[in-house]
């Protein structure tokens, strides 16, 4: 049975023909938990490259949707949800101010996926959990989230490839009631979501 | 809070194992307990009315977070019965290190930073348990990562004052990871996540 989402605003990243396949089948998912939805899909240009587009389209994602209701959720394109968002959203009705999951990938393989290596050396052996970025939900209305992401954008800027590391960089001066929960909520084994990595790519 | 100051010239009160003290204004007492009071030398009372009809006199205030932890710090290390020791105050003048496990200097000064802009508890997560996993979980909370506290820090706040008097107060034999991640959410701490493999390993 869908339940409406009237606060939330849902957005995801389409670059390429792939990805925008993938975000239409996420937003006819979630249509089946959630009617009615306020779901966004960015599309990025070929000509900037729709790997490198998606990811400056994500640190800067709350200047990407213009209107946007208090609460956004944001969703890799190549996730497969098996339950509604409503979990999430509670969350930040309650007060938190994020929610997101740790990765997988935590120790010494956590950092591994950057590709620049000044980068990739920036946080070897980082004292901080690495986050995955693929799904989380913001209180827009927080002074903190504002802050985060403008940070967050800034810092990506330096290196201009994967988010993970910037978004990690950041939340060292940016605190902020932040939520952790399970992967069971963002994973390739994810029970709750699947997170299919890359099925969205060209 | 259970903490009152005093207010009042020469207030000699008499605690629950019937021990006189005379106190000078700006003094601290503890009202509860004994065995849940964080400070030693605190006078305990248990007579809230006692104290109440005090506090209308003006004889003492309720104290705030900040006069307690400025008046009385370092916190009392949590009962020996406990499996967690306190095993470093206020270095730095900035956090609490509690935990049986040793810190590289690197996670020490990452840390450091962290409490510094505001993070009120530094504490690594658990991989394998979530809130689920603690005994007769019925918070919304159930699939909140765990927190691992064999190690962790705290910045001087009422948020962190919660969690550690819930740590404090928990049963013999209690699980305090449960205790602590429990008091955390319900409490709404900014709690940083570390990755203990980098934070406890020697560099």
């Amino acid at each position: 049975m869908s339940q409406p989402l009237n606060d939330t605003t849902v957005a995801t990243i389409a670059g390429g023909e792939r990805a925008s396949r993938a975000a239409k089948t996420l937003a006819r998912r979630l249509q089946q938990f959630h009617a009615p939805l306020d779901m966004r899909i960015v599309t990025t240009q070929e000509q900037l490259g729709h790997v490198w587009g998606a990811r400056a389209a994500k640190v800067a994602l709350l200047h990407m949707l213009p209107n946007h209701k208090r609460y956004v959720v944001y969703m890799d394109a190549d996730m497969w949800p098996y339950v509604g968002l409503d979990p999430l959203v509670d969350f930040l009705r309650r007060g938190w101010e994020m929610v997101i999951c740790p990765s997988t990938m935590q120790g010494e393989s956590a950092f591994h996926h950057l590709s620049n290596p000044l980068e990739r050396d920036a946080m070897r052996r980082w004292p901080g959990v690495a986050l995955q970025a693929g799904l989380f939900a913001v209180d827009t209305q927080s002074d903190a989230v504002q802050s985060l992401f403008l940070a967050w954008g800034a810092e990506w800027i330096r290196w201009r490839k994967e988010d993970q590391g910037a978004l990690a960089r950041v939340l060292e001066s940016r605190p902020l009631r932040m939520l952790l929960l399970s992967t069971e909520y963002n994973s390739p084994n994810g029970k709750l979501i699947t997170h299919q990595h890359g099925n969205a790519r060209e | 809070m259970p903490f009152f100051i005093v207010e009042r010239d020469n207030f000699v009160i008499t605690d629950e194992r019937a021990k006189r003290h005379q106190l000078e204004p700006g003094d601290v007492v503890w009202l509860g307990p004994s065995v849940h009071n964080p400070y030693p030398n605190v006078p305990c009372l248990r007579n809230r009315a006692m104290v109440e009809w005090w506090v209308d006199q003006r004889q003492v205030r309720e104290a705030s977070i900040d006069e307690v932890f400025n008046k009385m710090k370092p916190i009392k290390p949590p009962a020996p019965t406990l499996s967690y020791m306190a095993t470093d105050y206020d270095r730095r003048g900035l956090y609490m290190h509690f935990g049986d496990a040793s810190v590289n200097e690197r996670a020490l000064s990452f840390v450091g930073r962290l409490l510094h802009h505001g993070w009120d508890i530094a504490v690594p997560i658990s991989y394998r348990r979530h809130v689920m996993d603690c005994d007769g979980d019925d918070t919304p909370y159930a699939r909140a990562v765990l927190f691992d506290t064999s190690v962790f820090f705290c910045r001087y706040s009422e948020v962190t004052h919660r969690v550690l008097l819930a740590m404090h107060n928990a049963p013999d034999g209690a699980d305090l990871a449960c205790v602590f991640s429990r008091a955390a959410y319900k409490h709404y701490a900014r709690v940083f996540p570390l990755e203990k493999k980098h934070v406890t390993a020697a560099e």
